[in-house]
């Protein structure tokens, strides 16, 4: 018995020291680390500065507010409600330095008042375009585009390689068997350092961020470990060919091609041209009419028209001067409702256009698993809509605040400023909490990851079973 | 070192190549590839520039259609300033799916370019768009490296190497040779391309200068030397390896660091390194700044009391009712002239940051060509970061000579008193000048590219230097 742990200890170390053995995989080992811990450092920052942008925004808020108080006569709601911008923070968890998806190129602390909608709703963070151009830099970029290669670089030449070395064709004369299993194993072997490493490289983010040990850093390992298991698999499929190292090295690179680069690219083409996204300069070009107009039209008319929705205002919308701000903010609104069509019809093509993106995604796993780490991080498209909708929601908010103040034309007081609504304000500053609403395993997407590992498992295993050594 | 053994070993490999037919069936394939991606971007410019020119054409429309305002209501209502697609865009659509192609133009406030075309692009662009830049920058390199990767380790290992060179072949001729049949083989894919580019463009409307024709002839010779770089680094590497495995893998990893790897880690650190203020700290540094110089809303404001006091003297009357024009339009003159100022200033700054990430990118254009070329050909489609700010730049200009020109009427054709009651006729404004986006010329377009010309070129000479060394010579075949 001790001989047979003494044995097993030595081929162990011996497969060990084959496995550190090339030159190539030591510097694609190291590579690889160096810059997932490089990914995940400018995560972190690039994901300290959103958070900044938030917190600075919220009290930039609360010091013009303050500001304000102190005067001696505070102006008129009509006028306060046009300076007011007050922010909104996307609730973004820390998982977003990690997998950035959709919060890079968007505003997380968009500021609106009261004013119309469609001038707001549409504004874009400031970005350098080239850089967005390059393709980004996250950890989810190391897991799902650079991970396979290093898995290439590890295994898709094993058989060859034990080929060569004579080990194949020497254990293969004692037991068929024994070899088909000695390829199983180093690829295990394999599989298990790649996941350390994997581990490793989710511990030290976990570690730099002070995210918490929980179910969503374990999903998120394990999905990225089925996705490792994949690659794992296809590289073992190609070796079932038991076709010459050149061969194995092609088709390996040949498969990463198309299921990372050519299948999202097409996709992103048919996507595009599908999609033109032509409602947003639409509804801003026919809104700024309305607005304007309204200036030379019948203003009795336009707050007629407005209380339409707000019948508590019917008996006050008379007024004596030239200007009030309640019909200003009764246009606003109307020219919000005058392209509500393209709005809606905007939002349902952003929502096909997604439905769409999900269903194709089926046809590549990088872009699956990728568009599953953004989703769980809270950083996917729907949960920027979801934002977008929040802040919508807000802007309602802040606008039936102000409504009474100029129907009644009731004086604006330091208190009545203190209830001015804010954006959610359980969040202003302490550390988002991370949403639960994203529950994994209610998605079938990760399930069809899951199965397509399993098929080519299963697969690449008969497969192997049938291998006839040569 | 052109003589006729290395033209007998050109056609040798050549006609190599051309016998195996999977190198035919992805030479097609890649062709299918670049067709589609063609007729695709050709759409796609197509309906921008039609997008473009009919909303144009709307705005222009809609701002003439305005009854008798006011000047400044005039100034609220605004106008919009759209940007055509560069002819080339089509070629390489560089930043164009990131960034908006129109800019709402308003009194008082600097917007920015809104509705990007693309909502999604960062998931599915993580490898750039499918277009012929891209797929020539990115994809045929691959291309080339597996054609010929084995041009030397595998003649080393099958023993013909040195049996050519025991026949009197030097070796630098191998090489010569076998260069020359990859480079060709490079040449006749760019070239159906770019003939189909041209031939796009010929047939439509649009504008196809001279100088069009030369930045796609810089194109092409941009490309064509990239070709020969990677032919280069593929014979070097597949000389200095010991077997076609081993040249491979080696070139595969080279391949993955210079065009998917090092181009986005160092893309995130010229960011970290030279960050740009965010659209937030851009609004508040600006309001800031207004502030400290002064607020026209304030009665006791100094900046409008020295103003007021300059304006009076100038006049040589002591009230604002007797000046002979309207103060208050000389007050919204003169507001506007400062936040442009300020927002310019600022403005100024970001792109200031914009530009010292790009340097920072620069620094690595002698160890990375993919990088240089990849810029060379944003530039040269006029379609890169530059060419877009510059959008912005002209658009603000126009803005801010649109509503001093509003401002002018106000000050000159509306009395002070009851200011808000009074109109102009809309006589005044239809006459105002409509947007139209110059598009820079080629000397501008290629303004900073001087380095990305020039640095590439060096380091495709170091490594024909190291090719022709009489010492790889002996290491290539000491291997055998």
């Amino acid at each position: 018995m001790l001989n047979i742990n003494k044995l097993s200890a030595s081929i162990l170390a011996f497969e060990l020291k084959r496995l550190f053995h090339g030159a190539a995989t030591k510097v694609s080992l190291l590579v690889f680390i160096i810059s997932g811990l490089l990914a995940i450092y400018l995560g972190a920052n690039s994901y300290k500065a959103l958070r900044i942008d938030q917190v600075k925004s919220a009290i930039v808020f609360k010091k013009e507010r303050e500001h304000i108080q102190q005067r001696e006569q505070l102006p008129e709601m009509g006028s306060l409600a046009y300076y007011a911008h007050s922010p909104t923070a996307w609730q973004l968890s820390p998982w977003t330095a990690l997998f950035v998806g959709q919060s890079q190129n968007n505003l997380v602390a968009m500021k609106v008042n009261a004013l119309a909608l469609q001038g707001q709703i549409y504004n874009k963070e400031l970005i350098n375009p080239s850089k967005h151009r390059t393709g980004g830099f996250d950890l989810g970029f190391i897991l799902a585009y650079m991970l396979p290669i290093l898995i290439g670089v590890l295994s898709v030449n094993l058989l060859s390689e034990e080929r060569q070395s004579g080990r194949w064709r020497l254990l293969s004369a004692f037991a068929n068997h024994s070899a088909k299993k000695l390829i199983w194993r180093a690829l295990l072997q394999r599989f298990v350092l790649v996941s350390l490493i994997i581990s490793l490289l989710f511990i030290s983010s976990a570690v730099l961020l002070s995210l918490p040990f929980d179910g969503m850093f374990f999903t998120f390992l394990a999905l990225s470990l089925t996705y490792t298991a994949f690659w794992f698999f296809v590289a073992a499929l190609i070796m079932s060919l038991n076709k010459s190292s050149l061969y194995n090295s092609l088709a390996f690179i040949a498969s990463w091609l198309v299921i990372a680069v050519l299948i999202p690219g097409f996709i992103h083409l048919g996507l595009s041209s599908q999609f033109t996204n032509a409602e947003p300069l639409k509804a801003s070009t026919t809104q700024r009419l309305v607005l304007n107009d309204g200036w030379d039209q019948d203003k009795q008319a336009a707050l007629e028209e407005f209380v339409q929705d707000y019948p508590q205002y019917r008996e006050k919308i008379a007024y004596e001067a030239d200007f009030h701000w309640k019909w200003y903010y009764a246009m606003q609104q109307l020219s919000d409702l005058s392209v509500a069509e393209n709005w809606n019809t905007y939002i349902a093509e952003q929502q096909q256009k997604q439905s769409w993106l999900t269903r194709l995604s089926v046809l590549s796993p990088s872009l699956l698993f990728q568009m599953q780490l953004n989703k769980l991080a809270g950083s996917d498209t729907q949960a920027h809509s979801a934002y977008i909708d929040s802040v919508r929601q807000y802007h309602q908010q802040i606008r039936e605040f102000i409504y009474p103040y100029l129907f009644n034309d009731t004086p604006v007081t330091s208190e009545d400023i203190d209830t001015f609504p804010l954006f959610a304000e359980q969040i202003s500053i302490e550390k988002p909490q991370i949403l639960p609403s994203s529950t994994p395993l209610s998605d079938y997407a990760w399930l069809v990851l899951l199965g397509l590992t399993c098929v080519l498992a299963g697969v690449s295993r008969q497969r192997f079973n049938k291998l006839r050594v040569s | 070192m052109f003589n006729n053994t290395s033209f007998s070993v050109c056609k040798h490999e050549l006609k190599l190549k051309l016998k195996n037919q999977s190198i035919w069936l992805l030479f097609a394939l890649m062709q299918i590839l670049l067709a589609i991606s063609l007729w695709t971007s050709w759409q796609q410019y197509q309906h921008s520039q039609n997008i473009q020119s009919t909303s144009q054409a709307l705005v222009e429309e809609q701002w003439n259609a305005q009854p008798d305002r006011h000047p400044h209501r005039v100034a609220h209502f605004g106008h919009f300033a759209f940007r055509p697609p560069s002819v080339l865009s089509y070629f390489d659509v560089g930043v164009n799916n990131w960034v908006g192609h129109s800019v709402f133009l308003e009194a008082h406030k600097q917007n920015s370019a809104n509705f990007a075309n693309d909502s999604h692009g960062s998931t599915l662009l993580r490898f750039s768009e499918l277009s012929i830049a891209n797929i020539l920058l990115l994809i045929w390199p691959l291309l080339l490296i597996v054609m010929a990767f084995a041009s030397i380790s595998g003649e080393r290992q099958s023993g013909t190497l040195k049996q050519l060179m025991s026949m009197g072949v030097k070796f630098r001729v191998l090489l010569v040779g076998k260069g020359l049949a990859y480079w060709l083989l490079s040449l006749s894919f760019l070239l159906p391309i770019f003939l189909i580019t041209i031939i796009v463009a010929l047939n439509t409307d649009l504008a196809f200068t001279g100088e069009v024709m030369t930045r796609l002839g810089l194109l092409f010779i941009s490309y064509a030397l990239y070709c020969f770089f990677w032919v280069v680094v593929i014979l070097l590497c597949s000389s200095l390896t010991q077997s076609p495995k081993v040249s491979l893998s080696v070139l595969i990893t080279l391949w993955f660091t210079l065009t998917v790897l090092t181009p986005r880690a160092l893309a995130e650190i010229a960011q970290h390194l030279y960050p740009q203020k965010n659209s937030n700290d851009m609004a508040l540094a600006v309001k800031l700044d207004v502030r400290k110089v002064g607020d026209s809303h304030k009665p006791n404001d100094p900046h409008f009391n020295a103003f007021k006091a300059k304006i009076l003297a100038e006049y040589g009357v002591t009230t604002v009712a007797e000046l002979p024009v309207n103060y208050r339009g000389l007050v919204m003159q003169e507001g506007e002239r400062i936040t442009a100022e300020i927002y310019q200033r600022h403005n100024e700054k970001q792109l200031q940051q914009f530009a010292a990430q790009q340097r920072f990118i620069s620094h690595f254009y002698w160890l990375n060509p993919y990088l240089a070329v990849r810029d060379l050909s944003m530039a040269l489609s006029a379609s890169d970061q530059r060419h877009f700010s510059d959008f912005e730049q002209q658009a603000e200009q126009h803005r801010y000579n649109r509503i001093q020109k509003l401002n002018d009427l106000h000050i000159n054709e509306i009395e002070l008193h009851n200011d808000r009651g009074q109109r102009v006729s809309a006589n005044f404004w239809q006459q105002f000048p409509e947007f139209h986006y110059q598009q820079p010329p080629l000397a501008w377009s290629l303004q900073h590219m001087l380095l990305a010309a020039i640095a590439p070129l060096l380091s495709l000479v170091i490594l024909l230097l190291l090719l022709t060394r009489k010492k790889l010579q002996r290491r290539a075949i000491v291997h055998a």
